[in-house]
Order: C-alpha cells, then sequence, then structure tokens
C-alpha cells in the first residue's frame, strides 16, 4: 500500500472480484470438467478403435501367415484333448476337408497313436522334452507319415494350451532310404569288382602252373614216340590242361578285361541261334518264347559271351523251373535318363539294348539275392553247380559296358535283365591268329621267366623246333648276357610281370645294346598291358599264357621271318 | 426513460440450503442424487465430542456408500492439515465431501476439495479467484450460530509457515449444499456461543458498510443484526436451546449470505492477523475490535452506521451523528460484555512491540480492500493499541 495509485487500482480490481463482477468469478460448474472428459472419452473410444482395427489386420496378417506356413501348425487345449487352431498345412497333412473339421487328434488318427502324440505333447508343454524326431504316426487311412514334431507351452485368454509344429519327414526319409540303397548297390557292385580281380589273380597263377604241366605233357609227347600207353596218358593230359585252361580263361573274364574281339553283331540273331541250341539240350517240357520288340539291336559284342549269357541264364531257369514250364526272353530298346542312373548308380546314360529273361521258378530268397553274382556262390547240391554262372555272366555283361539286374519273388518266378549300350567305337583287342606254317630252326633265343617251370618249358618247346636256348629266371642276368653276346642272339622271349625289372623294361634295355633284335612279350596277365599309356615300341609279339609249342613256334617264325625281311630290304 | 440505472450492478450467489428441523437427515438424499462412491467426511474433535459425527454417520450408512473419516483439523485449520485431508481423499478414491462443525472443518473441507481436483498446495489458491478447476461435490452441516462457512465463498487457511492466515475467495468454493439446523447449537458451550454469535454480528456489520454491498446484502445484514442483538444473550442464557437458539442460527445465516457476497472489512483483516501469529480465536478477537472499528469507520459510513444503529434498537431520531456513534459503540461493548467477553488482547497474551507486525498484515488481508475507510498502518497500529 505504499504506492497509492498501484494500490488503488489493484484494490478496485480486487473488489470487483470479491463482488464477483471478475471475468473468473464463477459459481462452482462441473461442465467445463465434463465436456474434457467426454472429449477425453471420445478420443479414447477412437484410439480403441484405431488399435482394434490394427489388431485385426495384424491378426489376418498373422492368420495368413499361419495358414501359409509348410509345416503343420496346432494349439492344443491339453486338458479336453481339442484343437484350437489348426492350420492348413496339418489339415492336409491328416488329409482333412473342410467339410468335417479337424476337432481333435482321436478324431484325426488311429486311438493308439492319438494318446501318444498327447502325451508327447503334454511333455512339450510341461519343459520335459521339446522336440521328437521322425515319429510314425499312422492315418485313419491306413497311410504312414513320419513326422519330425515340435512344441512348447502357450496362454491364450488365460488358459494353458500347447503349440506343435509338424514337420512332415515322409519324403526327406524316403529320400534317405533310397540314397542308403543307392549307396549298398555302389557297395555290392564293388565287392563283385573285388572278387572279380581276386578271382583273376588266381586264374593268373593258374594259368602258369597249367602253361608248365601241358608244355612238359608236349616235350614228354614227342620223346615217348613208340610207346603208345604213355603217349596216350600225355595226351590225357594235354586234353586235361585245356580244359582247365578254358575255365581260366572263363575266370578270366570275370576281371572284366580279358582280350575278347568286338565286334558289331546282331544280339537278336544271337539269341536265335543260342535258343536252337538251348531246346537241344533241354527237355521238351521246358519252352522258351522270344518276344522282340528292339528296334536297334545292333551291340558291338564278343559273340561267345553273349551266348554264353543266355546259356547261362536259361540253364538257371530251366532249374529253377525243375525242368517243367515256360521261360519267357524279351527283347527291348531302352532310353537310361537320369532318373534311372541315379536309382543305378552303375548305368550309363543314352540307348540301351535291353535283354529279359524270366522264369516262373523257385525265385530267390531275399537274403541271398546279393550273393547270386559272386564266383563259386551255389544254392545247388554238389556237381550239379559250381556257382560259377552268374560271376561269368556279370563280367561278360561288365566288359560290355553293360548292367544287370535281378528281380525275384519268391515261388513265383526271377526276370534278369541286362543292358547293353547301343552301338560305341571300341578298341579291338590285340589276338593271337592261329595258322601253321613252317616252323624257324636254328636260330639262338634268349629266354627270360622269373618261373623256373615255365624257362623249362620254353627251353624244351624252342629244342624241339630245332632251336638253341639261352634262359634266365633273373632278367638282369639276362641283360648282363646279352651286353656280351647281342650279335650272336636272334630273338629275346620275356615274362612281362618279373621282379627287379619288368619284360618292357628290359626290352628297351636290350634294344639299347642292339637295336633290331625281336622281342616277344608273353603275359598271363593282361592287365599291365592294356593301360592307355603301356608303351609297346620294343615289343614285337605279344603272347598270352598259357601258350601251346604251336603257338609260340608260329609267333617266333613270323618275327624272325620279318627280321630276315627288314635286314634284305 | 433514465440513460442508466443509478443502481450499481451486482451480483448474489448462494449455495442451495435447507433451513430448519430435520435438515441432516436430508444429507442421505443428496449423497444418493449424486451417485458418488465413497464420500470423505470432515469434521473435529469437538464436534465428534457433543456427538454430530455420529449423527452425520448414520444418515452416510443409510445409503450403503462408504465413507472415511477426517478430524485432524484445528480451530485454525492449517495448510498441512487441508493437504493430510486431500491425501486421504486420493488414497481412499473419494469422490465428495462431508463437511460437519464450524468454520474450522467446513474450511478444511473446502480446501481439500479444491486441492484433490487441482492437484496443487493449497497456498497456490491464495487471493480472489485464483481456483482453476471446482472440487468435488461438497454438502456442509454447520453446528454453530457464526461462521458461516457452509454458504460462503471464503475458505481462511492458517500459513503454518509463514504464519498467516490465507483467504482464499472464490464463488467456486460454495458449497454444492448447506443443511443448516438449529438442533446442532444445543451442544455449544456459553463461550463458544458468544464468540460465533459475535463473529456473526462482525459479518453483519462489515457487510452492510463494505464498499461492495448492495441492497440484497443490506437486507440480509440489517436484519442479522436485529436477530443477533435480540437472541445471543438469551440463548447464552438458556443453553443453546428454544427460540433464542432458531433465531440466532437464522441471524447467522442472514448474517454469512451478506457477507459472503459484500464480502468483510477491517475488523476481519485485523482479526486474521491475530489468528494468523497468535493463534487466537477469530470470534474473541472480532467481538473485542469491533466497537473500536465502528468508532474508526463511523464518519466513512455514517448512514449505514446509523441503520445499524436502529438495528441495535437504538432510538436515533434527533440525535447527532457523534451521538449515535457513541450510542453505537456503547450498545456493541455492552452486549460483548453481556455476553462474556470482557477483557483486551493484553490479556490474550499479545506483545505491544508485535502491533507493527500484526497491522503489516492487516493491511494485506483481503477483507481490508471493502472497507469503508481506507486505512494507514499508524491508524491499525492504533486501533491495536485502543484494544489492548
Ligand atoms: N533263374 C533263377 N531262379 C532261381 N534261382 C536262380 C536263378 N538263377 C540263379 N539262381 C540262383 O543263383 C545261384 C548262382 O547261380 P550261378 O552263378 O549260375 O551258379 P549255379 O547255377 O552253378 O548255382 C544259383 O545257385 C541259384 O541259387
Ligand atoms: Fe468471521
Ligand atoms: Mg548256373
Amino acid at each position: 500500500m505504499s504506492q497509492p495509485s498501484d494500490g488503488i487500482s489493484d484494490k478496485d480490481s480486487l473488489r470487483n472480484k470479491i463482488m464477483g463482477m471478475g471475468d473468473a468469478s464463477l459459481k462452482k460448474s462441473y461442465y467445463t470438467q465434463l465436456q474434457e472428459h467426454v472429449l477425453n472419452l471420445e478420443k479414447s473410444r477412437m484410439e480403441t478403435e484405431e488399435s482394434f482395427k490394427r489388431a485385426e489386420a495384424n491378426k489376418n496378417l498373422f492368420i495368413a501367415l499361419f495358414h501359409q506356413a509348410s509345416d503343420g501348425i496346432i494349439v492344443v487345449d491339453l486338458e479336453s484333448g481339442k484343437f484350437k487352431f489348426c492350420n492348413r498345412a496339418f489339415a492336409e497333412m491328416f488329409d482333412y476337408n473342410s467339410d468335417s473339421p479337424l476337432l481333435s487328434f482321436a478324431s484325426a488318427l488311429p486311438g493308439e497313436d492319438a494318446e501318444n502324440l498327447e502325451n508327447a505333447l503334454r511333455k512339450m508343454a510341461s519343459g520335459e522334452i521339446r522336440f521328437l524326431n521322425n515319429v510314425m504316426i499312422h492315418k485313419n487311412d491306413g497311410d504312414i507319415i513320419y513326422a519330425d514334431i515340435s512344441g512348447s507351452a502357450v496362454e491364450i485368454e488365460n488358459r494353458k494350451y500347447v503349440l506343435a509344429v509338424f514337420r512332415d519327414m515322409t519324403g526327406a526319409r524316403k529320400l534317405e532310404l533310397e540314397k542308403a540303397e543307392f549307396a549298398a548297390k555302389i557297395n555290392q557292385s564293388q565287392k563283385m569288382e573285388a572278387i572279380g580281380t581276386l578271382a583273376g589273380g588266381v586264374a593268373h597263377d593258374f594259368n602258369n602252373i597249367i602253361g608248365g604241366i601241358m608244355g612238359l605233357a608236349e616235350i614228354s609227347l614227342d620223346e615217348v614216340k613208340d610207346n603208345t600207353d604213355l603217349r596216350d596218358n600225355l595226351n590225357q593230359i594235354i586234353t586235361a590242361c585245356r580244359r582247365a585252361r578254358d575255365i581260366t580263361t572263363q575266370l578270366l573274364s570275370i576281371t572284366y578285361k580279358t582280350e575278347k574281339k568286338y565286334e558289331p553283331v546282331s544280339f537278336n540273331g544271337i539269341i536265335r541261334d543260342s535258343v536252337i541250341l538251348l531246346k537241344a539240350t533241354l527237355p521238351a517240357s521246358v519252352s522258351i518264347k522270344v518276344t522282340d520288340n528292339a528296334e536297334e539291336d545292333t551291340v558291338l559284342a564278343d559273340h561267345a559271351g553273349i551266348s554264353q549269357i543266355i546259356i547261362n541264364l536259361c540253364t538257371n531257369s530251366a532249374h529253377a523251373m525243375n525242368y517243367s514250364g515256360d521261360i519267357r526272353i524279351r527283347t527291348s530298346n531302352a532310353d537310361i535318363d537320369e532318373y534311372l542312373m541315379q536309382k543305378n548308380p552303375e548305368l550309363l546314360l543314352g540307348k540301351h539294348f535291353l535283354l529279359e529273361v524270366s522264369d516262373t521258378g523257385c525265385g530267390i530268397p531275399k537274403d541271398i539275392v546279393d550273393r547270386i553274382f559272386e564266383p563259386f556262390f551255389t544254392t545247388k547240391e554238389k556237381g550239379k553247380g559250381t556257382g560259377l554262372g552268374l560271376s561269368i555272366i556279370h563280367g561278360i555283361v561288365k566288359n560290355h559296358g553293360g548292367v544287370i539286374t535281378v528281380y525275384s519273388e519268391e515261388g513265383i518266378g526271377t526276370t534278369f535283365r541286362i543292358f547293353f549300350p547301343l552301338a560305341a567305337d571300341r578298341v579291338k583287342s590285340v589276338v593271337a591268329e592261329e595258322y601253321n606254317p613252317d616252323s624257324v630252326k636254328d636260330a639262338l633265343v634268349l629266354f627270360v621267366d622269373d618261373e623256373e617251370l615255365l624257362v623249362k618249358v620254353g627251353e624244351k618247346i624252342l629244342s624241339n623246333m630245332g632251336n638253341k636256348t639261352v634262359s634266365f629266371a633273373n632278367p638282369m642276368e639276362a641283360l648282363a648276357y646279352f651286353e656280351n653276346n647281342a650279335e650272336s642272339i636272334d630273338a629275346v622271349i620275356t615274362d612281362m610281370a618279373m621282379p627287379k625289372m619288368n619284360g618292357l623294361k628290359l626290352a628297351e634295355k636290350i634294344h639299347a645294346v642292339k637295336k633290331d633284335v625281336p622281342v616277344i612279350l608273353c603275359s598271363g596277365y593282361s592287365d599291365e598291358l592294356m593301360k592307355e599309356n603301356t608303351d609297346m615300341k620294343d615289343i614285337s609279339r605279344l603272347i598270352m599264357k598259357p601258350f601251346s609249342a604251336g603257338e609260340l613256334a608260329k609267333v617266333l617264325t613270323e618275327v624272325l621271318n620279318a627280321v630276315k625281311k627288314q635286314r634284305a630290304d | 426513460m433514465k440513460e442508466y440505472s443509478s443502481i450499481p450492478l451486482r451480483k448474489f450467489v448462494a449455495p442451495e440450503f435447507l433451513f430448519g428441523s430435520g435438515a441432516i437427515p436430508m444429507l442421505s438424499r443428496y449423497i444418493k442424487n449424486l451417485g458418488v462412491k465413497k464420500i470423505l467426511l470432515v469434521s473435529d474433535p469437538g464436534v465428534m465430542n457433543a456427538g454430530w459425527v455420529s449423527v452425520v454417520e448414520k444418515q452416510i450408512k443409510d445409503t450403503h456408500i462408504p465413507h472415511v473419516l477426517f478430524t485432524d483439523v484445528s480451530p485454525n485449520p492449517r495448510d498441512c492439515e487441508v493437504m493430510t485431508g486431500a491425501e486421504i481423499y486420493q488414497k481412499e478414491s473419494c469422490d465428495m465431501i462431508v463437511a460437519v462443525g464450524g468454520g474450522s472443518p467446513m474450511d478444511c473441507a473446502k480446501g481439500i476439495g479444491i486441492v484433490c481436483i487441482n492437484k496443487s498446495h493449497i497456498s497456490e489458491f491464495e487471493g480472489v479467484d485464483k481456483i482453476p478447476l471446482p472440487g468435488p461435490p461438497l454438502v456442509c452441516i454447520p453446528t454453530t450460530s457464526g461462521t458461516s462457512a457452509d454458504i460462503s465463498q471464503f475458505s481462511i487457511i492458517l500459513d503454518s509457515v509463514r504464519k498467516v492466515k490465507m483467504a482464499i475467495v472464490s464463488k467456486i468454493l460454495v458449497p454444492d449444499a448447506a443443511l443448516i439446523d438449529p438442533v446442532t447449537l444445543s451442544t455449544m458451550d456459553a463461550k463458544l456461543t458468544a464468540e460465533t454469535g459475535m463473529d456473526a454480528l462482525v459479518h453483519a456489520f462489515e457487510a452492510y458498510v463494505s464498499n461492495a454491498s448492495s441492497p440484497i446484502t443490506d437486507l440480509n445484514a440489517l436484519r442479522a443484526v436485529e436477530l443477533i442483538r435480540k437472541n445471543l444473550v438469551g440463548m447464552i442464557k438458556c443453553g443453546g436451546k428454544g427460540e433464542e437458539a432458531d433465531n440466532m442460527m437464522l441471524g447467522s445465516l442472514l448474517a454469512g449470505l451478506a457477507f459472503s457476497n459484500a464480502s468483510l472489512g477491517i475488523v476481519h483483516a485485523m482479526a486474521h492477523a491475530l489468528g494468523g501469529f497468535l493463534d487466537l480465536r477469530h470470534g474473541e478477537c472480532n467481538a473485542i475490535l469491533l466497537e473500536h472499528a465502528v468508532n474508526y469507520n463511523y464518519e466513512s459510513a455514517h448512514e449505514k452506521y446509523n441503520d445499524l444503529a436502529s438495528a441495535m434498537g437504538i432510538e436515533t431520531k434527533g440525535m447527532t451523528d457523534s451521538q449515535i456513534k457513541n450510542a453505537l459503540t456503547e450498545s456493541i461493548g455492552k452486549l460483548r460484555y453481556d455476553s462474556g467477553i470482557r477483557h483486551g488482547f493484553s490479556a490474550l497474551g499479545l506483545k505491544k512491540d508485535e502491533i507493527p507486525f500484526l497491522a503489516d498484515y492487516a493491511l494485506s488481508d483481503i477483507c481490508i480492500v471493502t472497507n469503508p475507510r481506507e486505512a494507514l498502518k499508524s491508524e491499525i497500529e492504533e486501533l491495536y493499541v485502543a484494544a489492548f
């Protein structure tokens, strides 16, 4: 109140307000507050509406996601067992259509499976387990599916549920099984190859031994000109040796790499010839019916091998049918595509000639079907089976780049299918030809073989022919001799596989000393010669063991005549 | 046709009030009509001892609406008491206040209401028209014949730190309803009856001479003076019962209607200073000061004072102004003496050197604004001395 002027105006306005004449001198009224409250209510109502719309949009999005998922998803009320939600993938998994909605496991599955699943989900809800792999589930229609299941507890509107995801593994599992089957097939073919190699190795040694026996028998035959009894014996030994040689040659064919002549042949023609032969040997109660559906039947093949395939298969079939019934032979062309190739790793892409031989015989039990191609595997009693038939077929088919499969049902019958590639370029192998010129005489031959027995055989054959021999079991010694006596040696005959130095190396060393000496290479086992990079420049001729005296004489004569001719030129 | 009326523009605000026997039982009807959920019942220990709290609680219970009782209120209600009550109101999620008692619980209840709704400290509302939002529904049941807080736009709260009585003035403070039943006066003792009665008399006097008075407030003020003059001493003698008590309740109501709209003057300004500084009783201070203030103000509103003299029963015909002034101050002094207030401020513990402080406070009190004479500090000091 020290400043009267201010005081007065202050006082006046205060007095005015006290009297109720001020701007804000209003009686108590809730109207403004109510208005504000109503406004806020309206605002929050709009916000609620807005958030409801957003929630609705979200809901639709999640429902779409829920149904889009490729895994089956369900929400189950564990107390009642009823499904609260179930997505499309789950419904499809259990073949449900919208007419009869899936209500629970009990409505979708046989009782036991439904119960097991509910128990599993209960454990997932309690956290005892998180997932199960490859659960086998039987469906009401009898089908079986496999599923990976994961689940956990969820709470919806204060109620406990379990949320579970079912991943259908049926397809994946099938693929896995097929893979395992595929791997087993590869295993089987590797096993066959190992067995074949083993048998081939044994055959090689056998050949050497038989060669020795046969050679000595032939030499002895020459020496016992007058003693007819002894001659007969020796002739029988030689005949037996020839038979033994045939078997070992067959065995060698299992190793896939025997020297055979491949030429374009008409497969159907071979079948015709073989059937004539079979009909002559099999009883009349066995009939052979041939159906030819192959438009193309030209295959690069070894005539004898193909015929052996047909004869062996039909013989087995006749036996399996107890020599009474029909054998069906069907031929066709088959195109091997990638799908077939995946199923059978041995097949090659492209056009094939397919030979099928079926019978209505006893069939092959499942547990032995994997072994029938093994050499010496037989179910037949002693004397009736050798167990070599199918292994030989297997080898021949392999050699032709083909594939053999077997389908058999016990008590119903067996079908063998063989795929041969149609027309392909193949290198013709070196094969000794048979003819009879006059043998060469008075030559000095250096003979090298690490097998003492064969050295003797060689010496005898050559001396019987009227030639002279210097022989060594050791190639190094042989080379040393040659270095000192090069001028007097007319020809060299050497084994291929020898310790310290092989035949090829020896030939090279010899030619380093004297260029035009012919070298004849002997081999009982052709593998090492057939390698693509094998250099045959120092070899004049190749002769396969076991060779007969005649064969050796022929080759030696040809080689020396060629040298003579060359020198004369 | 006159260009303007000679009657100045005035407003008259009063709550809905029920006056008479049976007013208290009407409370349940108000509660039900408002549709509230929980009630804060504000009172003080004295009223509770007199039994009026349980009378009101019975009415509330009849409505089956829960309530909380708050009675920590001093004779001069303090800011901290208001805040404590507000805390209870909010903690208990109340949505209505019922006050029963004299001026203290009613002023406190008004404070609690605005604090709760506006979420501010009570001191934020000191002054005129400083309350942004109205408080919750408030029903007042007066139990004294004096303060008239049940119908006024005033709430006087003691600032316990500054030791000042804050006057909070706003139409918003006018309660929603007053249930005035003279039966409540039956429990008042003589001292309280004298103090509140003299307070009511001061209300009427100050409203009548206020520079904000109006014909309507005048009507109420004069009638109030008459009723109080005739019945105060008799009521004290009868112990608050009977016709005198009824008339005193009516006098207090009319005085209240007058001062709530015309405001007060220098007596209340000086009494508020004493109440804040020394925590003296409001009615007692007013009673001691009135005759001195009339003497000081007389010249500034002699016609009005002459009317008041007539209302006090003085035959003023033929008297000079100074004769009337003397007769009026004498009659006031006699009424005070007869009602039992026979001492000055020295007896209440006031010290002379405190007077300048008090004068300062009185000068800044809102009531000084409507006093008919603009007072100087020295004049106020002299008035305190005169009443020493
Ligand atoms: N068509 C067939 N039906 C049933 N079993 C067969 C057939 N062909 C071959 N087998 C089985 O395969 C085995 C091996 O056959 P194979 O190699 O030809 O040897 P072998 O005929 O000497 O027993 C036979 O013992 C027989 O158990
Ligand atoms: Fe008062
Ligand atoms: Mg057989």
